[in-house]
């Protein structure tokens, strides 16, 4: 068995200090800012300026798991980066055509390669276990997942930190905005995109604060709309899982008016009750934002509620005598800014503001399903269940 | 397997070259870059044009040099194989790249906004383009990834195979990396003064560093069982694999060598071997001051003063970065086949911190299992075992 012994996320809601998804924050344009946590918590000053993004949220986010799961000792550190570190990489190759090939420096250069986060949490640890990073696009953080897997059911490895994050740059999100990726009106093709880190603490030992178990995943480079639900049922036979076990869904579905058939057709394989969970609307896409739905999913196994800021459609089944209303948390939608604020202020949120999402407590939830493809391409399953 | 690189645009080719000590390092044709006087390169003398009409590509395809080397290696690999149909044996792809599409994005990057027509190669950017591409050509549906660990890429693409066949996982899997020559990482390695302006001499006192190349390889991997019933022609077997990250800096290897120790530690332990098993070391030896220094260390931590027979490719290939692992092991399976060691081409004097001697002359030997090496920034140590097809029945 393969626990989620703990975890770590930072992205464009407040996920580095649990205040999501319990406050909720509006997303603003088609590029949604990251809630920046804490770096100097976690970082060193002089780092903190020399590092990317995409390190810095990936140093956080997996100092969260890792925390969380009680700092145990890692048998590999395993990657999945979509765009890697396309700042640095953007940086090098503008210094490169504007002084054409003179009077370069190397920093951008050595900070550039894929592996770079990777390594420097590695580095950070003193880590010298096994250190993979994979780098195929929407199936970045999967096929580390796989990776990860193959390792714990063999008993290669005990304990795995695992991970996917992603960064954005500028000059390289305008080209996105060119090639149809990032949305750049009302009624553009694209989607709304952003950016982000998530890390998990994998391992054979369950602990007692487990969220759940990673049961199985896979990975498939394309696939028809059609082929999607045979894909799914031949998925969950290897498992062994029925389709009616499955209590609830998370899909990437993304703003993107584009290839959304895929999540249509297999939400309508589920029955109407069944909770459909979304949560890039307010992720944003980046090529490892699945990883910010295996980061919700783990919260919802532990908790057993679905959030109703990402509830799609259905709703779980109650529990005996509870009502959704009864057993409601407060949700409070505030702006960017203000959760910025009271990030770099180390402020608890769970004051003032207006409540808008009431979240429903099911009955148990116990094995949720997540889907995810990009543009037609890069489709994973993955299969976790509670402890 | 498949290959092509600055020796050979085929298996048969590299095997000839390599028999007959041509190296493949010269100036750079194919790429503008200033520094095309000064620099030595491992170059595949055959330009985007001429690859993209051996491949039958349209006019107005958006394959980068990296993808089209990454097409015709797996496909000669697959070929070679016997391989017919995909189906209906799970077949996966994974595949390692540096760079990806960088050395179409250095061509178009300011011309992408006033370009349409150039906008096609935007997203040829991304590493997992290559692999898409390579797997569409072979026809592969499934489970495709893309492995990104600096230059020890593609033995970690190799070692995450040997992992999808071991577990059952997959059936079926090629594996291996693409890397072209690119600005970027011309001017990167430049910048990082490790490039040198002669041919690269590994684990030479006077090294001065290495060349770049150019290079695309992939091999088949299949499982006992399914050897067993296609009654199929075993090149070799890969034995053993392990990984360990040195966790000392970004750039450098430790002086101590201690997580390419622990990489050849691992794979020894994987492959059931001892040291003394080992008749053949294909190593990293990319001719920088650090790499070679810390190598030697750790081969001298594992083997003491019993170092097997050893030597570095790369004066006849040029470093080629993500692809170098897949490229390596290719060279190594020849050695199992051939009973050859491959010479350590331009070495003259011995490095003054030990007594390693690489072997200089092509040598006949009976190889039973060769360890092959492959080290990359982010402290990624890599150690692949192959062990002669022979050997195992």
């Amino acid at each position: 068995m393969i626990y989620i012994n703990g975890r770590g996320c930072v992205s464009a809601q407040k996920t580095f200090d649990g205040s999501f998804p319990d406050e909720v924050i509006a997303p603003e344009g088609y590029i949604l800012p990251v809630v920046p946590p804490p770096y100097k918590d976690y970082i060193a000053p002089a780092m903190i300026r020399r590092m990317g993004s995409g390190v810095k949220n990936g140093v956080v986010a997996s100092a969260l798991a890792l925390q969380e799961a009680g700092s145990p000792d890692l048998d590999a550190i395993i990657t999945g980066t979509g765009v890697g570190c396309i700042k640095d990489s953007e940086a090098f190759l503008t210094a490169i055509l504007e002084n054409h090939e003179e009077f370069l420096t190397p920093t951008a250069f050595i900070q550039s390669t894929h592996n770079t986060v990777g390594a420097q949490i590695a580095l950070g640890l003193g880590c010298k276990a096994y250190n993979f990073s994979y780098v195929n696009s929407a199936v970045s953080f999967e096929s580390a997942l796989v990776d990860a897997r193959l390792q714990l059911l063999s008993e290669e490895a005990r304990t795995i930190l695992v991970g996917g994050v992603d960064e954005k740059a500028d000059y390289t999100y305008h080209l996105f905005g060119l090639a149809g990726l990032i949305k750049t009106g009302e009624g553009t093709p694209g989607a709304s995109y952003s950016e982000g880190a998530a890390f998990f603490v994998l391992s054979t030992d369950k602990q007692e604060e487990s969220y759940g178990m990673l049961k199985d995943v896979a990975v498939m480079n394309c696939l028809e709309p059609e082929a999607v639900a045979p894909a799914l049922e031949a998925f969950l036979r290897r498992t062994g899982t029925a389709l009616a076990d499955i209590d609830a869904v998370v899909i990437g579905k993304n703003d993107d008016p584009q290839f959304q058939e895929y999540y249509s057709v297999l939400s309508g394989g589920f029955s109407p009750e069944v909770p459909v969970i979304h949560y890039k609307h307010l992720s944003g896409e980046y090529n490892t934002a699945s990883a910010f739905g295996f980061w919700l999913a783990a919260g919802i196994l532990k908790s057993g509620y679905v959030p109703e800021a990402v509830l799609l459609s259905g709703q779980p089944g109650l529990s005996p005598g509870g009502a959704a209303s009864n057993a409601a948390t407060l949700g409070k939608i505030v702006s960017h800014e203000e959760a910025s604020h009271r990030a770099a202020n180390s402020e608890t949120a769970q004051s003032g503001a207006a409540i808008r999402g009431a979240a429903i407590r099911g009955a148990a939830i116990r094995h949720i399903l997540l889907y995810n493809q990009y543009r037609g391409i890069d489709h994973s399953f993955i299969l976790l269940s509670g402890c | 397997m498949g290959i092509v690189s600055a020796i050979g645009n085929t298996v048969e080719e590299n095997l000839r070259s390599l028999v007959e000590l041509k190296p493949g390092i010269s100036r750079i044709e194919n790429l503008h870059t200033v520094h095309k006087d000064v620099i030595r390169v491992g170059e595949i003398k055959r330009t985007n044009k001429e690859l993209a009409k051996y491949l039958n590509l349209a006019e107005d395809n958006n394959f980068t040099r990296t993808a089209m080397l990454g097409v015709i290696a797996a496909r000669e690999a697959v070929e070679n194989a016997g391989i017919t149909a995909m189906d209906p044996w799970r077949t996966g792809l994974v595949s390692a790249t540096s760079v990806g599409g960088m050395d179409t994005t250095e061509r178009y990057f300011k011309e992408y906004p006033g370009n349409e027509a150039v906008r096609r190669y935007i997203l040829s950017h991304d590493p997992g383009d290559s692999t898409h591409k390579i797997a569409d050509a072979l026809g592969i549906r499934g489970f495709i990834t893309t492995i990104s660990t600096a230059c020890s890429s593609a033995a970690n693409a190799i070692m995450l195979g040997a992992r999808l066949i071991r577990s059952g996982e997959l059936d079926r899997v090629i594996v291996g990396g693409t890397d072209a020559l690119s600005k970027f990482t011309i001017n990167g390695f430049k910048t990082l003064m490790i490039l040198s302006d002669a041919e690269n001499t590994p684990f030479d006192r006077d090294r001065k560093g290495l060349n770049l190349g150019e290079a695309a390889a992939y091999l088949v991997l299949e499982p006992e069982a399914a050897i067993k019933a296609g009654n199929k022609r075993v090149l070799a077997y890969l034995s053993g694999y392990g990984n360990a990250n040195d966790a000392y800096h970004q750039t450098a290897s430790s002086e101590n060598g201690e997580g390419a120790t622990l990489a050849m530690e691992k794979a020894l332990q994987v492959a059931g071997l001892l040291p003394g098993d080992i008749n053949y070391i294909n190593v990293h030896g990319t001719a920088t001051g650090n790499n070679d220094l810390s190598e030697g260390r750790a081969l001298i931590n594992i083997f003491g003063d019993r170092v097997p027979p050893f030597s570095s490719t790369k004066p006849f290939t040029g470093h080629t970065l993500a692809a170098a692992g897949a490229i390596e092991a290719v060279y190594s399976i020849f050695s199992l086949q051939q009973g050859l060691i491959w010479p350590n081409l331009n070495f003259r004097n011995p490095m003054p911190e030990f007594d390693l001697l690489p072997e200089t002359t092509l040598q006949k030997k009976e190889i039973r299992h060769v360890l092959s090496n492959s080290f990359g920034f982010g402290g990624n140590c890599s150690t692949l075992i192959f062990t002669a097809a022979h050997d195992l029945h």
